[in-house]
């Protein structure tokens, strides 16, 4: 076994090496922390090629693909993908690549065609429509493409990853144990869908089976012992094709509308927030005006004024748990993360929910306290101070949220972390009530709307500031 | 004037036994990892002398 | 087994003593100080006209006030430096100030604890500054527990330092909100005036000698956070190398263990 070369074996058909080389390492060295799984990995990838990273179990083949996929640093060394770092130049990347992992990263309550049709907006795929419905009938799915993506089998969700993957005809194709879950015809007609799907795609694969090696690819690379050798590297390579082009860059509001599309979409057909809110505040509502029914006979406002904000911001922290904790539970914030799209469009759409779901607990607590503590608390003062606290409170919960993601008890401690930066907003909003309902105090006005709109904005500033340092990874 | 004294004492009590307190705690706990830090490199670094005789 | 010689080798850093010269002369120091602290708050500076003898307790409880803003901007500053150069080292600067702050935190909120029961005849008041002191507290306790509850130890450090800024930016913004909404019932505040030039001397002394106790404590805290780092990272060596032997040992055929 000799060492693979660091430089790219000269092409088979002599002809000038123009195209770059579709995957290059470059004496890569990944794992966790301070712990090496593989080193000093040297490889290249022309276009089209097939390659299999052969190896037991454990010997870092998947440390190796997500670092590849830019979902966790090297320790050392460069990768590059399509001509792109894929450290320093993550975005371009992302564009030229196609990730397939153990797991599925796909929406379980959207269906399989609106999976893919979600994601080549992500993407920018040009003809969405019929790249889609081509991609389904290559992966055989074509007859349940109207079936949500729970409801499908494992290995029928593996197909629908593969598809999902080679949308965009990515520069390199990294597949991840495709046999893990593939039943052994899909198996034997993976090559075939892989030249159906994208012909151009340069193709790396992990397995522990050599048959499956053989089958899939025309180069075989082992691993083991934490280094990486190629047997027969001498062998006659295939002419490469041009590199297919990979994805367009999809502008910020526009992948934000699809985030946001999505999450409606998924809100819609799951109810996995709303509802619950919405009987909590009812809930919580109550149970405050029930603590303070003596006391609310002399000072209505006052206990209108603690209860609503004091809830917004217990519900603010409670939603904050689910907000992106949902999509890493389902798996799907890899799909996010892997998306060459200004990651802050996924802060904007979440930003978004989160707003919308304060607002709406936000009136429900209005007509509410109206009506339990007979206030008139349904006028334009109400409703900037609550528009002035939605914003303040989504977008430090919504940071914290994305913040909490890798963290354990992520439940107990979203409170812990939400409450004290939140209090400020909690205060000011109760000013601004009593300001409305009673008018200036004695004491000259306090300028509450001023310190509202002051911390809706350092705290948006703050949120777009530092977003992108809690999910570089 | 004895109960000042008592709160002046009790105040100043607190403040010193808190900092004395965290001090010591935090320098025995620096000595205790950095002797089993020590004597794990000892370990190790006799395990790689007798792998390579 | 190369390469994880050069990493032992790589990892011996030099650790600062626990106690050499330099230590003698700061904690000799650090005890004068002190006990010239004591002796200016205990005798050299008069009795306060109205509060008598109890606001001798105010010298430690502004120095330790004092101390815990300074160490939560210790904290703001480190986590900026961390997310920017990536270095553990501010990050372990990080965790040791957000700590200490927490610590002088709890002391100036007992001390003022006791003060005011004494003064104003209660243990708890929502005067601004009391309230401001307890929400930085909570802020930093959550700091400390978000540490806590994460294990990748990157991630911890970079999800910190991002809340270990947010949290110091609030601090101003509690401040005003806390000011005005007492506003709407003010109480009574600290009379400020009658400080004789002996008070301010003393006061001077005063935060002088908890500052130099407050370096010493962030210092040997941070030291505590280097040598934990250090074995940590031994045990990741300790995982390579079992990771080769087992990997050599056994069979290493890539068929094997499947």
């Amino acid at each position: 076994m000799k060492p693979v070369a660091t430089r790219p074996a000269p092409l088979a058909t002599g002809e000038p090496d123009t195209e770059p080389p579709a995957l290059t390492l470059n004496r890569l060295t990944v794992g966790f922390g301070r712990r090496q799984v593989l080193r000093e990995v040297s490889l290249s990838l022309n276009p089209g090629e097939r390659v299999a990273l052969l190896g037991p179990n454990g010997a870092g083949k998947t440390t190796l693909l997500r670092t590849l996929a830019t979902l966790q640093p090297p320790l050392d060394g460069q990768a590059s993908i399509g001509g792109a770092d894929v450290v320093r130049r993550k975005r371009a990347a992302r564009r030229h690549l196609g990730f397939v992992g153990h797991t599925p990263h796909l929406i379980g309550h959207l269906t399989a065609r609106e999976n893919l049709a979600f994601l080549s907006s992500l993407y920018g795929v040009t003809n969405a429509g019929s790249r889609v419905a081509e991609a389904l009938e290559v992966v055989g799915l074509a007859d349940l493409a109207d079936r949500r993506a729970r409801e499908l089998s494992r290995g029928q969700l593996q197909r629908l990853s593969l598809a999902a993957a080679a949308l965009h005809h990515p520069t390199v194709l990294l597949l991840d144990e495709p046999d893990a879950s593939l039943d052994r015809d899909a198996v034997r007609a993976l090559p075939a869908m892989l030249d159906a799907l994208c012909p151009a795609s340069a193709v790396l694969l992990s397995t522990h089976d050599p048959e499956v090696a053989a089958q899939v690819a025309n180069r075989r690379v082992i691993v083991d012992r934490g280094r990486v050798s190629e047997p027969d590297s001498s062998g006659a390579r295939p002419a490469a094709p041009s590199a297919p082009p990979g994805a367009l860059s999809v502008p910020f509001f526009a992948a934000a509308w699809t985030l946001l599309r999505k999450d409606a979409l998924v809100e819609w057909r799951a109810r996995e927030q709303a509802p619950a809110l919405l009987a909590f505040t009812l809930l919580i509502t109550v149970l405050f005006d029930m603590a303070f029914v003596i006391p609310a006979a002399s000072d209505a406002p006052a206990v209108a004024a603690g209860v609503a904000w004091a809830t917004l911001l217990l519900v603010a922290s409670l939603s904050g748990v689910r907000l992106f904790g949902s999509e890493r539970d389902a798996g799907t914030l890899t799909c996010l993360r892997l998306a060459p799209i200004d990651q802050s469009a996924v802060f904007a759409a979440k930003y978004v929910v989160l707003a919308t779901h304060l607002l709406a607990v936000g009136l429900l607590q209005l007509v509410l306290l109206s009506a339990l503590l007979d206030l008139q608390l349904l006028q334009g003062g109400m409703f900037a101070t609550l528009g002035l606290v939605t914003i303040s409170l989504s977008a430090v919960t919504a940071m914290l949220s994305a913040l909490a993601l890798e963290s354990r008890a992520r439940e107990v401690l979203m409170p812990l972390l939400a409450v004290p930066l939140a209090i400020p907003v909690m205060l000011a909003g109760v000013g601004a009530t009593l300001e409305t309902l009673q008018g200036a105090p004695a004491g000259g006005a306090a300028p509450w709307f001023g310190l509202l709109a002051v911390v809706a904005a350092v705290f948006l500033a703050l949120s777009v500031l530092l977003y992108p340092y809690a999910v570089d990874g | 004037m004895t109960q000042e004294l008592v709160f002046l004492f009790i105040g100043y009590a607190v403040i010193w036994v808190l900092l004395f307190g965290y001090l010591v705690f935090v320098t025995g706990r620096i000595r205790g990892v950095r002797d089993a830090v020590h004597d794990v490199r000892q370990e190790l670094d006799a395990q790689r002398r007798q792998a390579s005789e | 087994m190369s390469l994880a010689k050069s990493v032992v080798r790589r990892q011996a850093v030099k650790q600062p003593p626990l106690f050499g010269w330099r230590g003698f002369i700061v904690y000799t120091a650090l005890l004068v100080l002190m006990a010239v602290a004591l002796y200016m708050i205990f005798i050299y500076a008069p009795a306060e006209r109205v509060q008598g003898d109890a606001h001798r307790l105010l010298y430690g409880h502004v120095a330790v006030a004092w101390l815990a803003f300074l160490a939560f901007g210790v904290v703001a500053v480190a986590s900026v430096m961390y997310l920017w150069r990536r270095n553990p080292r501010w990050d372990s600067l990080a965790v040791a100030s957000a700590e200490v702050g927490v610590l002088f935190t709890t002391l100036t909120l007992i001390s003022g604890s006791i003060w005011g029961r004494h003064v104003w005849g209660v243990w708890w008041t929502w005067d601004p500054r009391l309230t401001t002191t307890l929400v930085l507290w909570f802020i930093y306790v959550a700091y400390l527990a978000l540490r806590m509850y994460i294990d990748n130890a990157d991630t911890r450090r970079r999800v910190a330092a991002i809340f270990g800024i947010v949290g110091f930016v609030d601090v101003p913004i509690v401040w005003y909100s806390v000011e005005w909404w007492r506003s709407l019932h003010p109480v009574q505040s600290v009379t400020r005036a009658g400080l004789t030039s002996e008070m301010v001397l003393t006061l001077v002394v005063t935060v002088v000698a908890f500052t130099v106790f407050c370096f010493v404590l962030i210092r040997q805290r941070y030291l505590l956070e280097r040598a934990s780092d250090e074995g940590e990272g031994l045990r990741d060596i300790v995982r390579n190398r079992l990771e080769e032997l087992r990997l050599t040992g056994g069979e290493s055929t890539p068929e094997a263990g499947k």
